[in-house]
């Protein structure tokens, strides 16, 4: 796999992430010696292998929908970096 | 002599005659720390070690009734939630976070008596396998203070390993329990995924993370495994499955077990030294009574790009939480929504950590899943039967934790690649979610400590502590 700037630059705005130039050109060269490796893969005949997602097999896994304990208001206010009228504040989005 | 100094299984009988009291195990604990922060290369095992509050925990709790801990103080690595506490995981996106709530296992810590004493420092977010990449500093190895102490536990190894703490709760996601252990000389188990609860654990790679004790022995890590263990259901991939006496099982000797040796962790890359220790464990299991057989674990060469590919694909999607919104630090003041978030991650978040979230975004976009995360899956599901495979012959798998001891500090940073390749022997343990240990088995001649993995069926850790044990008596 060939990485270049391009794919770096549409990586880190899917991840939410500003690099600066430098950060860029390590990653760079470091994402696509790390991807080349990950070629050893292609060895294996996977066609009819089935994925494992979790290693136990456990599948829907459900409580009963009773009311449990939760977070008194405050110590949500307390965690939040900026706080008005009982919410979270962010800028604007609307 | 300290009682820092002393074991879990010491303190317990003290502590039940009343010869000693918890407090005066914390006063030991805070001198031995504070002696340590004096010295001219710190340890830096502790991100928080709040004696006043620690006190305060005891005595609002009442401990002694309970019997299994008894009191007995027990440090937590800094990414599982302890309530009233900071959890950084090492980084400075959470340097302001304090934790409103208990995790499962810090629950049933104290439930069975244990006291939680201390967050311990760690690779930012569990990421790395030389705890250099903490924003809180590296941590040192007791053993060679020019030398890392192993990753991502590396603050819990190091101070157990330096009687700063008596024992510790880590997690293992790619060897973060096992490999520290072995770079420091402590036992290390990472139990079957699923024993322990992962509620209150701040997620790195879900499929990945199970959370087990950092002790001083093998009796202790019993001892502690059993406090922590049990199916919780505010964890959905929790399992309900019995819990057996760990304690009863450390001493019932491996007589009639059969041990697997596999050729493909005794290959190339390994380092002649770690090799023979090995190998030293090898006999002196034999010579215990134990049937040893060669085997072959035919996709270990393919673990490294399978473990790299599905933790960093579940990373950046468990940390796309982590945005200064809700929680955390906000470094910005914008009226862009967007920017908001990019800001607060990108100085928030370490090199390591943009490197694995960056290569998981990857390997998870539009046109690369199915070449990579895909691809890894399925290999998973190889490197899975490949054990069950072995299993069907051998009831443990006895392999080197590290293909080499402890490291200079630096050498390695700038050569991510060349870091996780020293993952090879511990990742296949958790893409198959097998319980494994890290158990002393020697040291080098630059005095350097050098670990034996025992890895054994799904939930029978039982099989892990017998072996272990008989490691740990014979190696002295």
């Amino acid at each position: 796999m060939r990485i270049d700037r391009q794919t770096i630059k549409g990586v880190s705005g899917l991840a939410q992430l500003d690099l600066t130039e430098e950060e860029k050109a390590e990653m760079e060269t470091q994402l696509a010696r790390i991807l080349d490796y990950m070629d050893v893969l292609n060895e294996l005949d996977l066609d009819a292998v089935e994925p494992t997602a979790h290693i136990l097999g456990i599948t829907n896994v459900i409580r009963k929908d009773e009311p449990g304990e939760s977070f008194p208001v405050e110590t949500v206010e307390e965690l939040a970096p900026e706080w008005a009228e009982g919410h979270v504040v962010v800028p604007r989005i609307v | 002599m300290g009682l820092n100094e002393l074991t879990i299984e010491e303190l317990k009988s003290m502590l039940s005659s009343h010869e000693i009291t918890t407090s005066e195990i914390i006063h030991d604990l805070g001198e031995a720390i504070d002696g340590d922060s004096r010295n001219e290369r710190p340890l830096n095992t502790y991100i928080d070690f709040d004696q006043e509050r620690i006190r305060g925990e005891v005595k609002s709790a009442g401990y002694y009734g309970r019997t299994l801990l008894k009191g007995i103080p027990i440090a937590v690595k800094d990414l599982i939630n302890v309530r009233g506490t900071a959890t950084t995981c090492g980084s400075n996106i959470l340097r302001e976070y304090i934790s409103p709530y208990d995790a499962t296992a810090v629950t049933l810590l104290r439930e069975h008596g244990g006291v939680p004493a201390g967050k311990l420092n760690m690779d930012e977010f569990a990421m790395g396998s030389s705890n250099e990449t903490s924003a809180f500093g590296p941590v040192r190895n007791p053993h060679d203070r020019t030398r890392i102490p192993g990753g991502s536990s590396g603050g819990a190894a190091s101070a157990v390993a330096a009687d700063l703490a008596v024992a510790a709760l880590a997690t293992d996601t790619g060897g973060s329990i096992r490999q520290p252990a072995s770079m420091c000389g402590v036992f290390g188990i990472k139990p079957t995924y699923g024993r322990v609860s992962r509620y209150g654990l701040v997620a790195y790679a879900s499929s990945l993370d199970q959370i087990g004790p950092v002790t001083k022995t093998v009796m202790d890590g019993a001892l502690l495994l059993q406090a922590v263990s049990g199916h919780d259901g505010r964890d959905s991939t929790s399992a309900g499955e019995p819990l057996p006496d760990f304690s009863k099982s450390v001493t019932e000797g491996v007589r009639g077990m059969k041990i697997g040796v596999p050729d493909e962790y005794f290959g190339e890359g390994l380092d002649d030294e770690v090799r023979m220790y090995v190998l030293n464990a090898v006999d002196l299991l034999d010579r215990a009574g134990a049937e040893v057989k060669k085997i072959n674990l035919r996709y270990t060469d393919y673990a490294i790009a399978t473990y790299y590919i599905i933790a960093t694909a579940e990373a950046s999607s468990n940390l796309a939480r982590f945005d200064g919104v809700r929680y955390g630090t906000r470094t910005v003041d914008t009226n862009d929504l967007q920017q908001l978030y990019r800001e607060n991650r990108s100085r928030g978040f370490g090199r390591e950590v943009k490197r694995r979230i960056l290569l998981g975004t990857f390997t998870l976009s539009s046109g690369y899943y199915d070449a990579y995360y895909l691809k890894a899956q399925k290999a998973r599901t190889r490197i899975l039967e490949d054990f069950k495979t072995a299993f069907d012959d051998v009831d443990t798998i006895i392999t080197p934790v590290s293909p080499i001891p402890a490291w200079e500090i630096g050498k390695m940073l700038e050569d991510p690649l060349q870091m996780y390749l020293a993952d090879v022997y511990t990742v296949p343990v958790n893409l198959a979610g097998l319980p494994a240990a890290s158990v002393p088995c020697g040291k080098t001649k630059a005095g350097l400590p050098v670990g034996a993995q025992i890895i054994a069926r799904h939930f029978k850790e039982e099989d892990v502590f017998r072996a272990a044990y008989v490691v740990e008596e014979g190696s002295g």
